[in-house]
């Protein structure tokens, strides 16, 4: 009862104050959920808000545990310093984003917005795509992800920001073109960015006869939740790595399927025996 | 290119897409924000 009391104190002394605490403290979470959402770090969150609240309980007269209190009630600031000793380059880059405020607007969002229909022909065009590639010997690289890459990642590429079409991927992918060279990153049925250099995968289990394109479409997907379609220059297979696997022989049906998984639309269970049949370790 | 067209056509104004950029994305993330917000507030308030 006295809990509420207090609250009831508080908010009749100073309402205004109050709203105005509330929400800038809603606002600072927000830019640490964004913050961190976009640097794949999104379950961070979770901790700091626990240690927060739990910081103020354990404080309080009401558990009488100052030190313990205190240490948690002060997580945030441990958060805040490992933030900015494992992520460097993005603090740097956020910290030159609130310098210069034409920028921020520009920020990507976690969430797209797109029909069922679109995302069908999305995946439809990387598909045909894909086996066109293939039938060529056209090395291609394409990520695909529901969230966003980290900046630097992008900003080592060109932004694109254009429709997914079949034909644009050929031509970004065609050897000629300046763009080739590097992964195309694809979220929802817009090519957000091309040429985007990859971290490489240092894992000892990749097959020697895999070149460079498949151990940047492993890495890739090692360090970040998404799914890399690569098609062979040598041989023109289809493979798709995820979470740091790789599964090679992919045909039309089983590349929809599995692209329509990653979207969150319906696969057929038919096309996914058959992906787990062909799977290699 | 047709495509494009249709995408451009679908494009909403500049004080829509304002209005939705508040309201709409990231919808989710704002509603928790403003709870965790309210209850860490509230914690704050009655025990400390």
């Amino acid at each position: 009862m006295w809990f509420l009391t207090n609250i009831y104190n508080k908010m009749a002394a100073k309402p205004w104050a109050c709203a105005i605490d509330i929400v800038l403290a809603a606002l600072l979470i927000y830019g640490m959920i964004v913050f961190l959402k976009k640097n794949n770090a999104g379950k961070l969150i979770a901790f700091v808000l626990v240690f927060v609240a739990a910081g103020i309980v354990l404080s309080s007269e009401f558990m009488d545990l100052p030190v313990v209190g205190s240490i948690m009630r002060y997580g945030i600031i441990i958060v805040i310093i490992v933030i900015v000793f494992v992520f460097p380059a993005e603090t740097k880059r956020g910290l030159l984003k609130l310098a210069s405020s034409r920028d921020t607007h520009e920020q990507y969002t976690t969430a797209y917005d797109v029909s069922d229909e679109d995302l069908h022909a999305a995946i439809n065009d990387i598909v045909r795509a894909a086996q066109n590639m293939s039938k060529k010997n056209v090395g291609a690289l394409i990520i695909i992800s529901t969230q966003n890459l980290p900046e630097h990642i992008i900003d080592s590429g060109t932004k694109l920001d254009a429709v997914l079409s079949c034909a644009l991927l050929e031509s970004i992918f065609n050897t000629k073109a300046p763009l080739h060279d590097g992964a195309v990153f694809v979220r929802g049925n817009r090519i957000v960015a091309a040429g985007c250099f990859l971290p490489l995968s240092q894992s000892n289990a990749i097959d020697k006869e895999l070149g460079t394109r498949h151990r940047a479409g492993i890495g890739v997907s090692e360090n970040y939740n998404v799914l890399t379609i690569i098609v062979s220059e040598e041989t023109g297979v289809i493979s798709i790595a995820q979470h740091g696997e790789l599964t090679r022989y992919f045909d039309s049906q089983m590349l929809t399927d599995k692209l329509e998984q990653t979207y969150g639309l319906q696969a057929t269970p038919e096309s996914t025996r058959k992906h787990h049949r062909r799977k290699e370790g | 290119m047709n495509k494009q067209k249709q995408e451009n056509a679908k494009k909403p104004n500049g004080f829509v897409a304002l209005l939705k950029k508040i309201f709409v994305h990231n919808f989710g993330w704002k509603v928790l924000s403003i709870v965790s917000a309210a209850v860490i507030w509230a914690l704050a308030a009655g025990l400390l």
